[in-house]
C-alpha cells in the first residue's frame, strides 16, 4: 500500500513534489522531461497521493501521460496551447494575460510585482529562463520552492520560520496563483486539446485548490506542541 | 457495481435487494481496506463496515483509487450482529444513495486532517478524511433581491452577502447542512446528501422490509454508533438540517416512524440542538393534527412500531419541500386543517384592497416567485401560490405600505390554501399616458400619492396621473 506522508515535513515534501510535477507539465513536453514526469508521478502516488480528495482530478490525467504514443504531435499541441504565435497561444500560460490590461501598460506592473515577490522569498528565475516570471511553470515552481523553504525550517524545528513559509504560500496562492489559474483552466478546458492537456487543467486546479485548504490546516496546528519529540 | 460487505466477527453476506448490483464478502476490510482494490473491485457502490474498527481516510482513499469518488459511496457502520435480512436492507438502501449521487466536484471535499499521537513524533499526521461540503450555484440564488435566508441560518457565519452575492468560506463551514434545507430557490446543495439522495434510500428501505420500521436520521458523526433493531439509520450531515419536510416524509415512503438523534446524545460538536427540537415539535404537532398520531416522530427509538400510513414512491416527494410533504400527508390523513407555525417553510400572504398601491415590490423581492406581478397594458395583477411561500416575509418588508397592512403573512400548514393553486390577490387598473399610451403607474399608487399630496399641488397631481416621465 503506499506510504503517507506521517509528519508535517514530509507533508511539505510531498507538497514540494507536486508542484514540482506541475511546473513540468507545462514546460514544452521533451521525451526526457515526459519520462522524468512519468517517474515522478510514480513517486508522489506512491507518498499517498490516492488518499488525498484530487486524486479523482489527477488520474485522468495520470492516465494520459502514461498513453503517450505520439511525442511529436504532444509537442507541436504544447505549441498551439501555450506558446504566442502569429494568432497567439490558444490557452496563454501567464498571470499578465489574465489580469493585466496590456494597452494601459498593466502587464510590466504585473511582472514588476512579482518580480518583487520573488525576491522577497529570496528567489530568482536562473539566466536559461526564457519565460516571463508570470508563466505558470514559475509560479508553480515558486510555490515548490517555499514548500521545501518549509520542509527545511520543518527540519530545523524553527517554527517561526515555518509560519513565515506558511503565509508566503497562503499569500501566494490567493494573490497570484488562484486569481487566474480558474479563468486558465476554462480556456484550457474550451481548446478541445488532446488528453494530456484537456485533463491538465482540472488535475492542477484542484490540486492547488486542495493545497490551499492544506496550508490553512498548517497553519492553524499547533508548533508547540509538534516541536516536542 | 457492488455492495462490499466486511465479513468480520461472523458478519454474513447477504443477498442483493435486486439482480442490478452484485455483493462481495471480504474478510479484513475494516483493518485493511486496500483489500478493495488487491481484490480488484472497479466500482464500489457501497460499504458496510464494523463500529470502531476501519479508519474513513484509508477507506476512502481505497475508493478513490478504484477511480470513484468517494463521497458519493455510503458506508454503512454496523454495531452488534444483525441478521442477514437487516444487511440486506441496509445495504439496498446504500446502494440506492448510491445511485442517486449526481457528483461532486474537488470544492466539494472539505479537508479533515486529524493529528494523532504516535510514538515518533508527539503529533503526527493521521490519514486526511473529507467530508461533502454545500455549493452555491449563483444562477439559483436569489440573493439579488435581498434574499438571506442561509446568510441568517448559518450556525458558524460562513456565508457572506457582501457584493450581492452569497460567497462562502469552506474552511469556517462546519458543513452542517442548515443553508441546504433553509435555502428558498435550491440554490443551496451538499453533493452527498441531495432530497433525492435520502428518499430514494428510505425507499429502498421499505422496499426489501417486510416489518414495520422506524428511520432514524443521524448526524455523520454518530456513524459510530451502529444499527437499532427495526430503526434502519439514514446519515446527514448535522440533524440541525432536518426541516419539517425532511423529517415528516419517511412516514410518506413506508416508514411507521422517524426518529432524529440530537447532537448531545450523538456525540457531535456541532450543537443544533435547538433547531432540531422545534422541527421535531412541529413536524409532530402537523402528525397529531392530521389524525396520524404524535408518537411517528420522536426524539429516541424507544416505543412500539405503529403501522405505516403511506407508500409513495421516491420521486413524488421532490426536494421533501415542507409545505409538498404537508399536502401529501393530509390526503392520506384528515382533509380540512391548519396548523400554525413558527418554524415551518410555509406561508399564506393576503392583502388589503385598501391600502395596497400595487407597487410591485413584494413580487420584485420574493425568492421563489410566490408573489408575481401580471401586467397586461392597462391592468396590474398580483398573484400568488401558497405552494411556492416559504414564509421567509421579505414581502412584508419590502412593502412601503407596511404601516397601513397592506401585505400580512400568516405562517400556518393550510391544506385549503395550498390547494388553492396560483390565484390573484388584488388586480388594478394602470393609468396611461395620454401624449404616448405608455404605462405612468397603477391608479392605486396614483390615489395614494394624491391622498398625501393633498389640494397643495393639484398642478402636479394633474400632470404626474395624465403624462408618463418621459412625456411630463
Amino acid at each position: 500500500m503506499n506510504k503517507l506522508p506521517e509528519t508535517f515535513e514530509e507533508l511539505s515534501r510531498f507538497r514540494q513534489g507536486m508542484y514540482r510535477i506541475f511546473s513540468a507539465a507545462f514546460l514544452p513536453p521533451t521525451p526526457e522531461r515526459l519520462g522524468d514526469m512519468i517517474a515522478g508521478a510514480d513517486a508522489l502516488e506512491a507518498m499517498g497521493l490516492p488518499y488525498l480528495a484530487f486524486y479523482n482530478e489527477w488520474l485522468p490525467w495520470r492516465q494520459a501521460l502514461n498513453s503517450i504514443h505520439d511525442a511529436i504531435e504532444v509537442e507541436v499541441e504544447y505549441v498551439r496551447m501555450f506558446t504566442t504565435g502569429v494568432a497567439g497561444a490558444a490557452s496563454p500560460p501567464t498571470e499578465s494575460f489574465y489580469t493585466a490590461d496590456p494597452i494601459r501598460g498593466e502587464v510590466g506592473e504585473v511582472l514588476a510585482k512579482l518580480t518583487a515577490k520573488y525576491n522577497t522569498f529570496r528567489l530568482e528565475p536562473t539566466r536559461t529562463v526564457t519565460d516571463t516570471v508570470d508563466h505558470i511553470s514559475i509560479e508553480l515552481e515558486v510555490m515548490s520552492a517555499l514548500c521545501a523553504y518549509e520542509a527545511e525550517a520543518r527540519e530545523d524545528e524553527d517554527q517561526r520560520r515555518v509560519h513565515v513559509m506558511l503565509d508566503n504560500e497562503q499569500g501566494f496562492l490567493e494573490e497570484h496563483l488562484l486569481v487566474w489559474l480558474p479563468t486558465f483552466v476554462d480556456r484550457i478546458a474550451a481548446a478541445d486539446s488532446l488528453a494530456l492537456f484537456k485533463h491538465l487543467g482540472p488535475a492542477v486546479l484542484s490540486f492547488v485548490r486542495h493545497d490551499l485548504g492544506v496550508v490553512n490546516f498548517l497553519s492553524t496546528s499547533s508548533p508547540i506542541v509538534e516541536s516536542v519529540q | 457495481m457492488t455492495l462490499v460487505v466486511c465479513t468480520d466477527h461472523g458478519t454474513p453476506v447477504p443477498e442483493p435487494l435486486e439482480a442490478a448490483y452484485d455483493v462481495v464478502g471480504m474478510a479484513g476490510l475494516c483493518e485493511n481496506p486496500s483489500a478493495l482494490n488487491e481484490a480488484g473491485v472497479t466500482n464500489p457502490e457501497a460499504l458496510i463496515l464494523h463500529v470502531g474498527e476501519y479508519d474513513l481516510g484509508f477507506v476512502q482513499g481505497a475508493v478513490r483509487k478504484t477511480g470513484v469518488n468517494p463521497l458519493g459511496v455510503p458506508v454503512i457502520t454496523l454495531g452488534d450482529l444483525p441478521t442477514r435480512s437487516v444487511l440486506r436492507t441496509l445495504g439496498a438502501g446504500a446502494i440506492a444513495r448510491h445511485r442517486a449521487f449526481q457528483g461532486a466536484g474537488p470544492e466539494h471535499a472539505k479537508l479533515q486532517w486529524p493529528q494523532v499521537m504516535s510514538r515518533r513524533r508527539l503529533l503526527a499526521l493521521g490519514v486526511p478524511q473529507y467530508i461533502a461540503a454545500p455549493s452555491i450555484n449563483a444562477a439559483l440564488c436569489s440573493a439579488d433581491s435581498g434574499c438571506r435566508l442561509c446568510v441568517e441560518s448559518c450556525p458558524t457565519q460562513s456565508l457572506d452577502p457582501s457584493g450581492g452575492i452569497i460567497s462562502y468560506s469552506v474552511d469556517t463551514c462546519s458543513a452542517c447542512g442548515i443553508c441546504v434545507t433553509t435555502c428558498p430557490t435550491g440554490a443551496t446543495a451538499n453533493p452527498a446528501t441531495r432530497p433525492r439522495q435520502i428518499t430514494e434510500q428510505i425507499s429502498a428501505f421499505t422496499k426489501s422490509c417486510q416489518e414495520p420500521m422506524g428511520v432514524r436520521f443521524h448526524c455523520r458523526d454518530a456513524r459510530v454508533r451502529g444499527v437499532e433493531a427495526d430503526w434502519y439509520p439514514v446519515e446527514v450531515p448535522c440533524t440541525g438540517m432536518l426541516s419539517i419536510g425532511w423529517l415528516l416524509a419517511p412516514l410518506l415512503l413506508g416508514a411507521s416512524a422517524v426518529s432524529a438523534e440530537p447532537c448531545l446524545s450523538s456525540g457531535c460538536s456541532l450543537a443544533n440542538d435547538a433547531r432540531l427540537t422545534e422541527r421535531y415539535a412541529a413536524a409532530t404537532a402537523i402528525s397529531e393534527t392530521l389524525g396520524f398520531g404524535s408518537d411517528r416522530v420522536r426524539l429516541s427509538t424507544q416505543g412500539s412500531m405503529p403501522d405505516p400510513i403511506g407508500s409513495l414512491p421516491a420521486a413524488a416527494l421532490g426536494e421533501m419541500h415542507d409545505a409538498d410533504v404537508f399536502l401529501a400527508m393530509a390526503t392520506l390523513g384528515s382533509k380540512d386543517v391548519k396548523v400554525p407555525t413558527t418554524v415551518g417553510a410555509v406561508g399564506v400572504v393576503s392583502i388589503n384592497e385598501d391600502s395596497c398601491t400595487i407597487c410591485e415590490l413584494c413580487a420584485t423581492v420574493c425568492p421563489t416567485d410566490a408573489l408575481s406581478a401580471r401586467k397586461s397594458h392597462d391592468t396590474v395583477d398580483i398573484t400568488f401560490d401558497t405552494m411556492s411561500c416559504v414564509g421567509c416575509a421579505m414581502c412584508v418588508a419590502a412593502c412601503p405600505e407596511q404601516a397601513q397592512n397592506a401585505i400580512t403573512l400568516d405562517r400556518r400548514f393550510d391544506v385549503d390554501a395550498l390547494a388553492t393553486g396560483r390565484h390573484t390577490l388584488i388586480s388594478g387598473s394602470t393609468a396611461t399616458c395620454e401624449k404616448c399610451g405608455g404605462q405612468i403607474a397603477p391608479s392605486a399608487m396614483l390615489d395614494r400619492i394624491q391622498s398625501m399630496l393633498g389640494h397643495e399641488h393639484a398642478g402636479t397631481l394633474a400632470l404626474i396621473g395624465k403624462r408618463c416621465i418621459d412625456c411630463r
